[in-house]
């Protein structure tokens, strides 16, 4: 992959201790969702996995936990980054919901409706991030609890067991479908950033980017002058 | 891949061909999710249900341990219970209906459905098939091994055989001519005031059921209502049999008079 706008600033969207947590989430979502899904598989299906099929499954039960180890893991130490981290503090204050996201959604909807010319002019983060950004603590507070339930069974009488799967099920769905079709393709697919966003991976946004979908932001960090060059080193994001 | 990098074509037809296949994957995926989320379990049949409740748990806790599928699918029941029970519904849940039908082709129905009484204690046996004489190893694939478990009841010195039912036979046979059972259609072939013969039927057939057929666990557990050794069943499969303690399978069914919500999810 080339460097992409060599010429071009850029800012710190995602800091490393952040693209971090990312990318063990990611991993660990990616693997859950697989080993999880495998359970509803027809049998048929997993007839054709012949003799393997034994070891595989077996597996497919202790990647489960490992990943849901690791996603655990990583939730705990955001809710720690978020309280006690500065970097973590302004992106929990920056994630906020407030009613101008209300004004922002209406805007929005109508510019795409034709109905208005402007689009409106965002923050760092934008009403969809936020409503992702807060189902997913919703998210991983059910599949987290209803999964330390079936992963300790034998305490738990039948019932409770039902209820915890058939909400670890709908979740596991939901997070499923919301991580492909709203944060993957809408991620990656978006026609500014297609084939793929380097956000998370380097943590950097374009300043075309910047301006195009945060220039409240923008206009923030300008107006603090804390902006990074591209090779700057990683720190604070300065908007804290 | 920024806007403006100069990517030669054959390279960018690669990039648009990898994110159209990833695409297409994608949303194969999110298609099969929805579709397991709303249209799966209406187009299944109950075998296929219980099979796949039972693989399910096997997946999860002791995958691919080997239930039979002649098990879960079991075959057509020999039992004269079914001159009348055509489509006899156990229970409410599909799951443990399919899984008692399947049961069924391998024991007598009187094995569930006569539960011994305070301190008696009957005595359960292979019996071939066709030869009806008890069997001495088995031999197949599980649970088909051409016979069934039949229950047998100490009386005056005797083995009585609980699934054969002398006077209840002949009444039987006086309603098949008198066209009182069910056709093959399943219809019932009642003709002309025979309702006479029809509960003394009922009665004599039914009166030495108990009204709380065995479940799950009174066998599936470690000295249960079943000896399996003496079933002739190897240490290992009569090991696996016992299901262990607090074996999910079991707690599944286990209150299933409760409506489960999967059951709700299903029914809606
Ligand atoms: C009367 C005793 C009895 C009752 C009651 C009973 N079972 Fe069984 N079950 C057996 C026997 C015996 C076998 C073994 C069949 C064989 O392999 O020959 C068996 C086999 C099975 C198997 C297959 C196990 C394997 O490894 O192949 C499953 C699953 C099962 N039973 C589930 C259930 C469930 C669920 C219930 C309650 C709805 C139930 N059973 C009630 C006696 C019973
Ligand atoms: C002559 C036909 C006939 C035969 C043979 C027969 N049944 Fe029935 N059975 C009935 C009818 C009719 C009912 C009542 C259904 C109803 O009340 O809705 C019934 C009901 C039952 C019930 C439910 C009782 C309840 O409380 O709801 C059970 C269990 C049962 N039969 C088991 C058996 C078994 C086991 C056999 C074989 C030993 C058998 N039946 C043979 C006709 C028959
Ligand atoms: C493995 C044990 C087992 C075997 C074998 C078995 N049953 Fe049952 N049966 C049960 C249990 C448990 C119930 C109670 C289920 C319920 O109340 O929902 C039941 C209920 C029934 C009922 C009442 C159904 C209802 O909806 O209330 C009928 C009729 C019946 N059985 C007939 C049969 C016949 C006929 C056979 C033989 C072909 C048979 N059963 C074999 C365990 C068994
Ligand atoms: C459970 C799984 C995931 C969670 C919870 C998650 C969460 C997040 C969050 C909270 C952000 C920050 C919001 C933002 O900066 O816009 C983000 C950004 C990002 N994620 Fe994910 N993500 C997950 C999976 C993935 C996957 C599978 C990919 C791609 C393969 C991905 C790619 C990205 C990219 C490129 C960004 C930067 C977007 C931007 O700058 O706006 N994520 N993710
Ligand atoms: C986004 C995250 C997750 C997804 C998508 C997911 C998905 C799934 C799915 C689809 C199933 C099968 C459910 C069924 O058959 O009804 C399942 C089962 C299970 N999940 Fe998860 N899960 C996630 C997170 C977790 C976590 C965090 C834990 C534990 C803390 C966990 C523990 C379990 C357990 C114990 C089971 C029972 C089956 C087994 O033993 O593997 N899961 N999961």
């Amino acid at each position: 992959m080339s460097r992409h706008g060599k010429s071009e600033k850029s800012f710190v969207r995602l800091t490393k201790s952040e693209r971090v947590q990312h990318v063990i989430m990611f991993v660990s979502t990616t693997l859950l969702i697989i080993t999880g899904f495998m359970l509803m598989g027809e049998k048929s299906a997993i007839d054709l996995l012949g003799a393997a099929g034994k070891s595989i499954f077996y597996w497919r039960g202790i990647v489960h936990r490992i990943a849901a180890a690791a996603v655990t893991a990583v939730c705990f130490y955001h809710l720690y980054y978020v309280m006690f981290k500065a970097d973590g503090k302004s992106w929990f204050r920056d994630m906020l919901p407030k009613s101008r996201d209300l004004v922002d959604a209406y805007q929005n909807v109508m510019y795409m409706l034709g109905l208005r010319k402007e689009r409106p002019r965002l923050d760092r983060f934008t009403y969809l991030e936020k409503l992702e950004y807060f189902s997913v603590y919703f998210g991983m507070f059910i599949v987290i609890s209803t999964g330390t339930m079936m992963w300790t069974q034998s305490y738990w009488p039948k019932f409770y067991l039902d209820v915890a799967d058939a909400l670890h099920l709908g979740e596991a769905t939901l997070a499923a479908l919301a991580i492909i079709v709203g944060h993957i393709f809408a991620v990656h697919y978006h026609p500014h950033v297609y084939p793929m966003n380097r956000a998370f991976i380097d943590g950097k946004i374009s300043e075309t980017l910047m301006k195009e979908e945060h220039s409240l932001w923008y206009e923030r960090i300008i107006a603090e002058d804390r902006s990074k060059p591209a090779n700057g080193a990683e720190g604070g994001r300065g908007n804290a | 891949m920024h806007k403006g990098s100069a990517a030669s074509a054959p390279k960018k037809f690669l990039v648009h061909l990898t994110m159209a296949i990833i695409f297409i994957l994608l949303f194969a995926f999110s298609s099969w999710l929805l579709w397991l989320t709303y249209f799966r379990d209406a187009s299944q049949s109950e075998e296929a249900l219980a099979k796949r409740a039972v693989s399910r748990q096997e997946m999860v806790y002791e995958p691919f341990h080997g239930a039979g599928d002649s098990v879960l699918e079991g075959g057509k029941s020999q039992s004269w219970c079914l001159k009348c029970h055509k489509d006899y519904s156990h229970s409410k849940s599909k799951e443990v209906r399919g899984i008692l039908n399947a049961h069924s082709f391998f024991m007598a129905c009187e094995v569930c459905h006569i539960v011994p009484k305070e301190g008696e204690r009957f005595e359960y046996k292979w019996l071939g098939r066709s030869s009806n004489l008890p069997m001495t190893e088995l031999k197949g694939k599980p649970g088909d091994y051409g016979g069934s478990i039949v229950p047998f009841r100490a009386e005056k010195g005797f083995a009585k055989r609980l699934d054969e039912n002398a006077p209840a036979n002949l009444l039987l046979d006086e309603a098949v001519t008198a066209n009182l059972l069910p056709d093959e259609s399943g219809k019932k072939g009642s003709t002309g005031d025979l309702q006479a013969l029809r509960d003394r039927l009922n009665t004599e057939i039914h009166k030495d059921l108990s009204s709380k057929p065995v479940f799950c666990d009174k066998c599936h557990k470690e000295n249960g209502m079943l000896d399996f050794a003496q079933l002739l069943y190897s240490p290992e499969r009569a090991q696996r049999l016992e299901f262990g303690d607090g074996a999910t399978i079991i707690k599944q069914y286990k209150e299933f008079y409760l409506p489960s919500l999967h059951d709700a999810r299903r029914n809606q």
